[in-house]
């Protein structure tokens, strides 16, 4: 039973609305069930107890009757004969008072009233004092044969007994009334209603004290629960509030202690859960510091300019920059976790990557292997790229724990291709140099020797020498004050030395200038200069520099029999803010500059590749030191050029009005 | 069978033959007169292309070549006129500005090969032809005699 009431409460919703109405339905069932059994107990008890008033009833009747016969046979002994029906009345008058008495009479053999509290009914027959109509409830003839009962309805459910006993007379009794008188006495049993309002009637004070009781009962445990009461409501709103969880009740005894604990409880809790709190946010800020330390080192390896692996003590990658990504031309997330050499597809690369590797000794293949890993090991590796060969210096640096042995490693791939260009141009630089400045010494060396020798005895020949010497002389001349702005360049001290220029004229001479270049290559070297073009304030050298340098820049690098070809005109409001510009264009039959060079060969010491394969001779200074003349002047150089179409070198000067005085 | 006819060729010029590649014309021109005046017969071109080709065609004694030269370089000219080392005799002289280690070995290993540092005298080269000459002709002398007798 209890067991299933445990199954029935586990089953009972989880929400504590629905819970509390089902145990109000079931409260109310119960209170329903309690009433039906009281009620049933009550019918039960009115039935037994009419049943047990009934026999008791025939118990009083057989006794009353017993005493009554008796009383009328003693009472007829004594009395006179003329007494005897008075006797008998006075025995019949004595017994009105008793309860639920109904009748009593006394008949003789022929049922005639001889003894009747109604003196009119005397001497009349009557043979029951039941009403003859009503059926028959009861009907008992008991082993006494001077006794039996009978029992009928009568009206409100009450129930008439009627009690018959002989009365056996004396002798001289016996003669005068002819035989044994009858005596008929009749009790009523109240009906059911009676015995209802009866047991109600005794119910009532014993259900009223029953309530008061409970109501007393309620008050006291109301009284005495109300802290209790008032506690659990106060935990509750503590339980569901945010952060006061502190009881404010008027309590006593062991309430009070327990709201006491509680608070106390409250206290240590909140001081526990402020210190975690404070310690969480502590924790918290360190692992924001951390992150944000690992994301800062992590975002300076990334940002460095050298590629970085590093790798655990199996050689497996655990951290890669983005470097590394370009270098080695592999994702990162590839990478991660993998053994570098398995990933990376280069040869060059993975040989190294192999020679360092944890393994590389246990294998047996080189003994030295076994002592880069514990060892910095540094190699240039050349990488082939699609647009070219990467110079690639590598460094495997081992990662040693407590105990000096290798945990890992950190190799550091720097590209050196840009290193290794500028170096090859340096050394070109320098040669080129070098050679520029020999070349013109020696032809003055040489001359001057011839002439002293006097190995040139034709006067015409020695003229010609002597314009060599100048012609080379010039030359180097050039050459140093390239050099000069070059460096004047490179410190930002280039200032120029403005006055008005003859642009015709300028331009007229450095093509002149050339001619004896061009003509060396059998160049057809051709110009045309337009006759509107405006005189100019400018730097009338720097400007020749940038002319000259164009014009033996397109002759050099154009095949023998080839086209020089120079035009000069003016653009009216090409330039910024509408300036007139004069565009000097120099084109030639060269080889053409690839379209990934042409902003290089502006560069200083950058040579096109075209010139390398030519083996053109230059120091690669010429069109940096150009458009840096160009720009002072607020001008530009551009450049159109499609390799096997030849170059069209185009210099674009401002031609601002001027009323200045011409150089 | 080359340097049986190329021996002979040699034999019978009347005067040594240098041939001199510069594509510096100014310079070409000063070491053809110098040369010239000292009594040689002097070949001149511009590039290395053609300096081989007249090289092979001409079997000069001498060869006379710069080194940074657009096209080939004088030291690639070089090393293909010393594929004929066999052939005939004959001389390299280098006038170099500058010489890296490799080609200076290369230079100075062989007998028959000089360097002349630029700038260069002209009369340097003529003493340097001279002198090679000379020594050409004493080493031929013995077997020359020897083959007399």
């Amino acid at each position: 039973m209890f067991a299933e009431v445990a199954q029935l409460l586990k089953r009972l919703p989880r929400t504590r609305v629905e819970r509390s109405h089902l145990l109000s339905c079931i409260q109310i069932l119960m209170a329903l069930t309690f009433l039906v059994g009281i009620s049933i107990l009550s019918v039960s008890s009115v039935r037994n107890t009419r049943s047990g008033a009934a026999n008791d009833l025939v118990a009083r009747g057989e006794i009353v009757t017993s005493i009554v016969a008796r009383s009328a046979a003693r009472a007829l002994d004594r009395a006179s004969s003329d007494q005897t029906g008075a006797a008998l009345s006075k025995v019949i008058y004595d017994i009105r008072a008793e309860d639920g008495l109904e009748f009593a009479y006394i008949v003789d053999r022929a049922n005639r009233a001889v003894a009747h509290p109604d003196p009119t009914r005397l001497g009349q027959v009557l043979e029951s004092g039941l009403d003859p109509a009503s059926e028959i409830t009861a009907l008992r003839q008991s082993g006494d044969p001077d006794f039996y009962f009978t029992a009928r309805p009568a009206d409100d459910g009450e129930t008439t007994y009627e009690f018959v006993r002989t009365i056996h007379l004396s002798a001289k009794a016996r003669e005068r009334y002819l035989g044994d008188l009858r005596l008929h006495i009749g009790f009523t049993l109240p009906g059911w209603g009676a015995f209802a309002r009866s047991s109600i009637e005794r119910i009532i004070p014993g259900l009223a004290v029953a309530f008061l009781l409970l109501v007393f009962g309620n008050y006291i445990a109301g009284v005495l629960t109300k802290p209790l009461r008032t506690l659990k409501e106060e935990t509750g709103v503590a339980a569901k509030a945010s952060d006061d969880w502190q009881l404010e009740m008027e309590a006593s005894g062991d309430i009070a202690q327990i709201a006491s604990n509680w608070n106390e409880m409250v206290d240590n809790f909140r001081a526990s859960h402020e210190s975690m709190v404070e310690a969480r946010r502590e924790l918290e800020v360190r692992n924001r510091v951390m992150l944000y330390e690992k994301k800062r080192t992590e975002s300076i390896v990334d940002s460095l300019s050298d590629g970085v692996i590093v790798t655990d003590a199996y050689n497996k990658v655990s951290f890669i920059n983005r470097e590394c990504e370009t270098l080695l031309g592999v994702e990162r997330l590839d990478m991660i976790g993998r053994v570098p050499s398995d990933v990376v597809q280069d040869e060059t690369i993975t040989a190294f990557l192999n020679d360092c590797s944890p393994s590389a000794g246990a294998h047996g293949r080189d003994e030295r292997s076994a002592t880069k890993r514990n060892l910095k090991h540094v190699a240039d590796v050349e990488v082939q790229r699609t647009n070219g060969t990467c110079h690639i210096r590598a460094a495997h640096v081992p990662v040693l724990d407590g105990n000096g042995k290798p945990c890992g490693a950190i190799t550091t791939l720097r590209n050196t291709t840009q290193e290794m260009l500028e170096e090859a141009a340096r050394k070109d630089f320098i040669s080129s140099v070098t050679h520029e400045l020999r070349a013109p010494l020696t032809a003055i060396k040489s001359y001057v020797e011839m002439l002293i020798d006097n190995e040139a005895k034709d006067p015409e020949l020695q003229r010609d020498f002597f314009n060599t010497i100048n012609e080379e002389a010039d030359r180097l001349s050039r050459l140093i004050n390239d050099m000069l702005n070059m460096s004047k360049m490179e410190v930002g001290n280039l200032v120029l030395n403005k006055s008005i220029v003859r642009t015709k004229k300028l331009l007229e001479d450095a093509v002149n200038g050339v001619r004896s270049a061009a003509k060396g290559k059998d160049i057809d070297l051709g110009a045309t200069v337009a006759d509107n073009l405006p005189d100019v304030e400018a730097d009338k050298e720097m400007v020749r520099v940038v002319v000259t340098n164009l014009l033996s820049n397109g002759i050099k690098y154009t095949p023998e029999g080839g086209k020089v070809y120079l035009t000069a005109e003016l653009i009216e409001g090409d330039g910024s803010g509408g300036v007139n510009m004069i565009v000097v264009t120099v084109s030639d039959d060269g080889p053409g500059i690839p379209e990934d060079e042409q902003d290089k060969i502006f560069e200083k010491f950058y040579r096109a590749r075209g010139a390398s394969e030519q083996k053109v001779v230059g120091n690669g200074l010429g069109l940096a030191i150009a458009r840096e003349i160009a720009t002072l002047h607020g001008g530009d150089i551009k450049l159109e050029s499609r390799v096997g179409e030849g170059s069209k070198f185009s210099f674009l000067l401002p031609a601002a009005e001027t009323s200045r005085k011409v150089s | 069978m080359n340097g049986q006819q190329s021996n002979t060729a040699c034999e019978y010029r009347e005067k040594p033959l240098i041939l001199s590649v510069d594509d510096e014309p100014c310079i070409g021109r000063v070491v053809q007169l110098k040369l010239r005046n000292a009594g040689y017969d002097v070949e001149r071109t511009t590039s290395g292309a053609e300096g081989l080709e007249k090289f092979v065609a001409l079997r000069p004694d001498v060869l006379i070549t710069d080194v940074k030269m657009p096209g080939m370089t004088g030291i690639e000219l070089c090393g293909r006129c010393e594929e004929y080392r066999g052939s005939w005799p004959f001389l390299i002289i280098v006038l170099t500005s500058q010489l890296d280690e490799q080609t200076r070995e290369w230079l100075d290993e062989g007998g028959n090969r000089r360097y002349l540092p630029k700038p260069f005298s002209p009369r340097e080269i003529v003493r340097t032809v001279e002198e090679y000459l000379r020594s050409r002709e004493l080493s031929a002398a013995p077997a020359s005699e020897g083959v007399t007798s």
